[in-house]
């Protein structure tokens, strides 16, 4: 019997062949570029299909969150000690692990990693804050460093679409709550998640987008 | 050959992506030096600016200011029928609150009722004494009181004058905040603060040309407070009669940076989050509301 052309494509591309797939997040660059903070980020993603329709993926997001400085002027006028100012430099480095499973509420019959999904996602964050806090009426500098370990749990929403036989562009949105958290110093402010895109002012849910250009193999 | 070729793909995809890193590592620097010696004063304009979801000149859009990073607020100042200085922008209070009438025309117990009519419930009219009392380190921080605001249907507007100052005096005094309120206003209000003996910075209200530069030279003014279109002269003229320029409201980045070029020593804006980034002044650690 002769084989069908169209199947047999459909065969060379289903999930036996491209089982896993590696990711670059493209949206670590939004501070760099729209925003005068230092940051040298990456987001990698794993990810490896486990049943027709459904995957699990690994997704990193590490590096240097934010370097930046934090100025504030007193005494303008000279009317007091005499025009001073406080500065504040910051470095935050840590990591976000945040593992998911996903299931594809649709998906392409002829591409594995083309279709919508939806699934549960936790964000496993750690950051390490140094901070440089010099007062130039007193010529004093004071440092120091906490620790903040966070733990979060939510949903996401997804969608892939291939172009090629093995590249494809995924956007992901999670929104995430706050399960716990751990910091070596009470007193000071909490870092918020700093890969977010939105932060509930108590610090208790963000939410978290990813634009992934992907390579399935 | 199949192989060789998805490897070729996978090396230019990442010195792609090397590239828009190395390309995004440049960032502009402006200066915020000012005239005399100091630094580029940024006042949030009514708070947050016109662009925030809460109403300005209330407690809820001028704290996220202060907590950003700013040096302080403009906000504009009124009194009611019993003298209390309270912050609100409009004459009437049919256009932005669930009230009606004048502000003059009603008392402090009857305007504390008033709701702005705003995305979220519960934001009413604040008076000064109520926002100057919830401000942690208040007298580090500056606030610029526009006192143009004078109804033309009152009868006496000197008594009106008289009476709105004297309502400043009384809560500068009380928060130790002379020197760090300004006044902005026309000649006649001014002068009568001169008369009265107060020590606030007087701002003149208009636009920066040379008449107005050499009135309020000649007044002992502070400076001008000008908008940022009508900046006519060179702010050197100003800074030369030792007046300070003062500008409202640039309300976005490409307006912020207009402002420190053209060397102005206080800056009134609707974009404080911009301007603040951009002079390394933001406080990132705050979230805004």
């Amino acid at each position: 019997m002769q084989g069908i052309p169209g199947r047999v494509e459909a065969q060379s591309r289903d999930t036996v062949i491209n089982k896993f797939a590696v990711k670059a997040d493209l949206v670590p660059l939004y501070f760099d570029i729209f925003d005068n903070r230092e940051q040298a980020r990456i987001g990698l993603d794993f990810e490896m299909n486990i049943a027709k329709r459904s995957f699990i993926s690994f997704y990193w997001d590490m590096g240097l969150y934010d370097h930046y400085s934090f100025i504030k002027y007193y005494d303008f006028f000279n009317q007091g000690p005499g025009f001073y100012s406080v500065e504040q430099k910051i470095k935050i480095t840590g990591f976000h692990f945040m593992p998911a499973y996903n299931y594809y509420f649709w998906h392409s019959k002829v591409k594995s990693h083309q279709g919508m999904y939806a699934g549960g996602i936790l964000d496993i964050n750690y950051y390490r804050r140094l901070y440089d806090v010099y007062n130039s009426n007193l010529d004093e500098t004071n440092s120091g460093k906490n620790h903040q370990f966070r733990m979060g749990a939510g949903l996401s929403l997804g969608g892939k679409y291939c172009f090629g036989s093995q590249f494809f562009v995924e956007i992901k949105t999670s929104f995430l709550a706050k399960i716990f958290k751990v910091a070596s110093d009470k007193d000071i402010q909490v870092v918020k998640p700093i890969n977010a895109q939105w932060v509930d002012i108590k610090n208790n849910f963000w939410w978290v987008s990813n634009l992934n250009l992907g390579y399935a193999f | 050959m199949h192989f060789k070729q998805n490897r070729i793909r996978l090396f230019v995809f990442f010195i792609f992506i090397l590239l828009l890193i190395q390309a995004c590592s440049k960032r502009e620097e402006i200066s915020d030096d000012d005239y005399f010696g100091t630094k580029v004063m940024i006042l949030g304009h009514r708070g947050m600016g016109e662009m925030y979801r809460f109403p300005g000149n209330t407690l809820q859009a001028i704290m996220p200011a202060l907590a950003i990073g700013t040096d302080g607020c403009e906000v504009d100042v009124q009194i009611t029928k019993d003298t209390v200085l309270v912050l609100y922008h409009n004459l009437l209070l049919d256009s932005r609150t669930t009230c009606s009438g004048r502000v003059y025309e009603s008392n402090w117990a009857e305007l504390q009722q008033c709701q702005y009519n705003a995305i979220q419930n519960g934001i009413y009219v604040n008076s000064v004494d109520s926002v100057f009392r919830k401000i942690p380190g208040l007298t580090n921080l500056y606030f610029s009181f526009d006192c143009t605001k004078v109804d033309t249907a009152i009868d006496d507007q000197d008594h009106y004058r008289g009476q709105l100052l004297r309502a400043i005096q009384r809560i500068c005094e009380k928060y130790h905040m002379c020197n760090n309120v300004f006044l902005e206003g026309y000649g006649d209000l001014l002068d009568k603060a001169q008369s009265l003996g107060m020590t606030n910075k007087l701002f003149i209200f208009g636009n920066l040309d040379e008449n107005t530069i050499n009135f309020a030279a000649e007044r002992h003014y502070c400076g001008v407070s000008t908008s940022i279109d009508a900046l006519n002269v060179d702010t050197e003229l100003a800074h030369q009669k030792g007046l300070y320029v003062m500008t409202w409201s640039p309300d976005n980045y490409a307006e912020n940076k207009k402002a420190l070029r053209r060397n102005v020593d206080i800056i009134q804006t609707d974009d404080p989050i911009s301007i603040l980034k951009l002079l390394k002044r933001y406080n990132y650690e705050y979230i805004i509301p």
